[in-house]
């Protein structure tokens, strides 16, 4: 009786893996038979502003800030009105964006008119995805007796 | 362990060591053939530990007649690969570092070194010892090996991590390793393990189900 449980369990889970990994091909298929994808990224972000991005991300995020900033949407905006050149870049071009989202307004209206913020939000996204984020680390005894 | 919402990268180059570097993406290189520079290359000691910037799974590891003895690491969502290269000669990789493994961002991968432009395996035919940082942008599989790959300018992205440095310490004093001195995780690579735990899982039942 038990053998012909395991069995059944058996074929049911091959059944499933099966159809997952199935899945998976079709979907490849897709990615590869869909030429809709960037093509070529010039990366021109300065360190500055990425600085001044990922603290207003991180500080809104780490307190009870009403809004919540996206440092790849705040630097997207950015580059959807730079053209992508850095070069230029005024803490005043941020301010000003700050000023709008403190005052309530969207981040899909401010850009509904931009023709190219999908394509830096995409591109940017690509590139920083990976480095802000929620993450646990191993402190110092005398660190943690500070919280 | 105490849980954070922040930066999460980390400096290629380990806490306390120097090194130097400038804007050099583009820069003609020859050796092979006519070619640009697709990285950032960063001046330090031989010996040096490399860490992983970002957590990821070891795509390539080994010799690469330009590269010298490298290491390629894809993000979990498959969207950058960072290439890491001109290695130590004769130690160039962390302790049990292997392609397919999983690595955490801030793990000790390898040892800043001077390796490369030979078609013969663990040689020194590079003139300033220097570590090769790239990051390769992956929108489409088709890109990733083709004349259409899209390599990015990393150094304002170095300058940028410079605030976040991994500590390390001599681990094994025998082998003369290093590791991280502080643990790390983050959600990608706990998700990351509990599928692979899945996949072996099948596969024992697979196994148990041909038997």
């Amino acid at each position: 009786m038990i053998v012909a449980i395991i069995i059944i369990l058996v074929i049911i889970l091959s059944v499933v893996a099966f159809y997952s990994f199935a899945n998976d091909e079709v979907n490849s298929d897709e990615t590869s038979s869909d030429k809709d994808y960037i093509k070529w990224v010039d990366f021109n972000v300065t360190a500055e502003a990425m600085k001044l991005t990922s603290k207003l991300d991180i500080e809104s995020h780490n307190s009870d800030a009403e809004v919540e900033y996206n440092w790849i949407e705040l630097l997207a905006y950015l580059a959807a009105q730079n053209g992508g050149n850095f070069k230029n870049f005024k803490k005043s071009d941020l301010d000003n964006l700050i000023a709008k989202l403190d005052s309530g307004e969207q981040m899909c209206d401010l850009t509904s008119n931009m023709k190219f913020y999908d394509y830096y939000y995409e591109a940017y996204t690509a590139v920083l995805s990976g480095f802000i984020g929620n993450y646990s680390i191993e402190v110092d005894n005398e660190d943690t007796s500070r919280c | 362990m105490v849980e954070r919402y922040g930066l999460k990268a980390f400096l290629p180059i380990a806490k306390n060591y120097s090194f130097s570097h400038y804007d050099d993406f583009g820069n003609s290189r020859s050796y092979g053939f006519k070619r640009v520079h697709l990285g950032n290359d960063l001046m330090g000691s031989i010996g040096t530990p490399i860490v992983a910037v970002e957590s990821g799974v070891i795509e390539h590891l080994g010799w690469n007649q330009y590269g010298g003895w490298r290491i390629g690491i894809r993000s979990f969502d498959g969207k950058r690969y960072y290439y890491y290269a001109h290695l130590r000669k004769n130690h160039p990789y962390a302790e049990g570092i292997e392609e397919g493994m999983t690595v955490k961002a801030g793990d000790v991968i390898g040892y800043l070194g001077m390796t490369g432009y030979s078609t013969k395996e663990n040689v020194n035919n590079i003139n300033v010892p220097h570590l090769h940082f790239g990051m390769q942008l992956i929108f489409d599989e088709s890109q990733v090996d083709s004349p259409n790959e899209i390599w990015i300018d990393v150094y304002q992205i170095i300058e940028f991590l410079t605030q976040n440095r991994s500590e390390v310490y001599q681990s094994n004093t025998e082998t003369k390793d290093y590791s991280r001195k502080y643990d790390f995780m983050e959600e990608g690579f706990e998700g990351r393990s509990l599928d692979a735990l899945i996949q072996v899982l099948f596969l024992l039942f697979f196994v148990f189900f041909l038997l």
